[in-house]
């Protein structure tokens, strides 16, 4: 999937222009969104879930995206981590190389919008989207 | 009965290596760990498939990078049902038979830091829970873990509760949980592969060596470990088991013994299924 063919899938929502309304939303509501929405701008085909978890003296958050038609395969995307109060700063974890820290909803709205946007993302829904394809369950399974 | 074979490549082109374990050991299934990058434009099933009609097929778990599947199943009869970047859990469904997860893995090397035996055991845990989300999405346990796991057997982060749990002895494997310090803590993993760790009878004496200077440098490793569930007992081969040191024609160890690391620093592990 090319950055133009996301541009005009439309995920993720205009992160930066709705940020100034997140200042009071948790990390779990900020990804909790993004979850909804993707599944909102693939018509159903793909559908983002967040499950809660702790370890140790943290919360855990994983995101993953999910193929319904599939066979409900599920890739975990991100994980994010944070204490149980205060909820900032939480910590990004992409991989054991990759860990990002976002101190504010502001803060972790941008690194979410700049993971989201990444090539390997792509990469991943584009891959989804033409076993999708070639599986011929290109309608929404709901 | 599917054979499997786990291999951790170490990203090399071992293309005519692969066809001749596969003619010699009869695999169904092969587990390759650290595959090259697509860039690198080698393609292992066109090379599985060369000059026979066998028909394999990559499972693609997207998103997965670390873990590559081969099979010669019939198509559908291995998918993938869940992924994070570094493992991957395989869904064996074959007619008539009972249903098997192959949970496939790379996790994180003993070294550079800041790795270290602490942070190894905390993504041991992150992957115990990933298998226990999935185990709960099919509805049983009847799992195996095959991969790479950074680790020998009695590391830390194989044997804590809050780790993978697996321990050498399948009667205390078989226990639906355990106490420790008043909490339950379950389920537990069988590990055979504390019997592939030294050359007491002919072979190699582990799956990786290392030879570094340090006081307690313990050589051989079994890293390529091959781990089950008491629900799937029944539906391993434990005689099976067994590291390869050769693809039949030429050796996969230097003449001194140790993984010859232009092919891999890692040796295949075979593991079979009663499916």
């Amino acid at each position: 999937m090319t950055e133009d063919e996301n541009k005009n899938l439309g995920w993720p929502q205009d992160l930066l222009g709705i940020a100034q309304h997140r200042h009071q939303q948790t990390p779990q509501e900020i990804l909790r969104i993004e979850a909804d929405d993707l599944g909102t701008k693939t018509n159903g085909l793909l559908q983002g879930r967040v499950d809660v978890g702790a370890q140790g003296q943290y919360i855990v958050l994983d995101f993953f995206i999910v193929a319904p038609s599939l066979d409900d395969y599920e890739y975990r995307l991100l994980k994010a981590r944070h204490k149980l109060l205060p909820q900032y700063p939480v910590e990004v974890i992409l991989n054991s190389k990759d860990k990002r820290k976002a101190t504010s909803p502001e803060t972790l709205v941008v690194t979410l919008s700049d993971i989201f946007r990444a090539p390997s993302t792509l990469s991943v829904i584009g891959q989804l989207l033409d076993l999708i394809k070639n599986s011929g369950q290109t309608s929404s399974p709901q | 009965m599917v054979n499997c074979l786990l291999w951790n490549i170490s990203k090399n082109d071992v293309r005519i290596r692969i066809a001749r374990l596969s003619a010699r050991l009869d695999v169904d299934v092969f587990i390759f760990i650290e595959p090259p990058p697509l860039a690198a434009g080698i393609d292992l099933e066109a090379a599985l498939n060369q000059g026979g009609n066998q028909q394999y097929h990559h499972v693609v778990a997207a998103g997965c990078t670390h873990v590559h599947v081969s099979s010669r199943l019939a198509v559908g009869e291995i998918t993938a049902s869940a992924a994070d970047v570094r493992f991957a859990v395989y869904r064996l469904a074959r007619p008539k038979q009972p249903q098997v997860l192959i949970a496939a893995a790379h996790l994180l090397a003993k070294w550079p830091p800041p790795n270290s035996p602490e942070n190894q055991r905390s993504f041991a845990e992150d992957f115990s829970k990933f298998i226990r989300r999935v185990e709960r999405k099919h509805k049983h346990t009847r799992t195996v873990v095959a991969g790479d796991l950074n680790m020998n057997p009695s590391d830390t982060g194989m044997v804590s509760a809050d780790g993978l749990h697996a321990v050498p002895g399948r009667t205390v494997a078989a226990w639906p949980t355990r106490n420790v310090n008043g909490t339950h803590k379950g389920p537990l993993f069988f590990n055979p592969s504390f019997s592939l760790w030294g050359d007491m009878v002919k072979r190699p004496p582990g799956t990786t060596y290392f030879d570094v200077s340090i006081a307690d440098c313990i050589f051989w490793s079994v890293f390529d470990q091959v781990l089950y569930r008491d629900a799937a007992a029944a539906l391993v081969d434990d005689s099976s088991l067994k590291v390869i040191d050769s693809d039949g024609i030429a050796d996969l160890c230097r003449p001194s013994g140790e993984p010859d690391k232009t092919v891999s620093g890692h040796l295949p592990v075979l593991f079979s299924l009663k499916v």
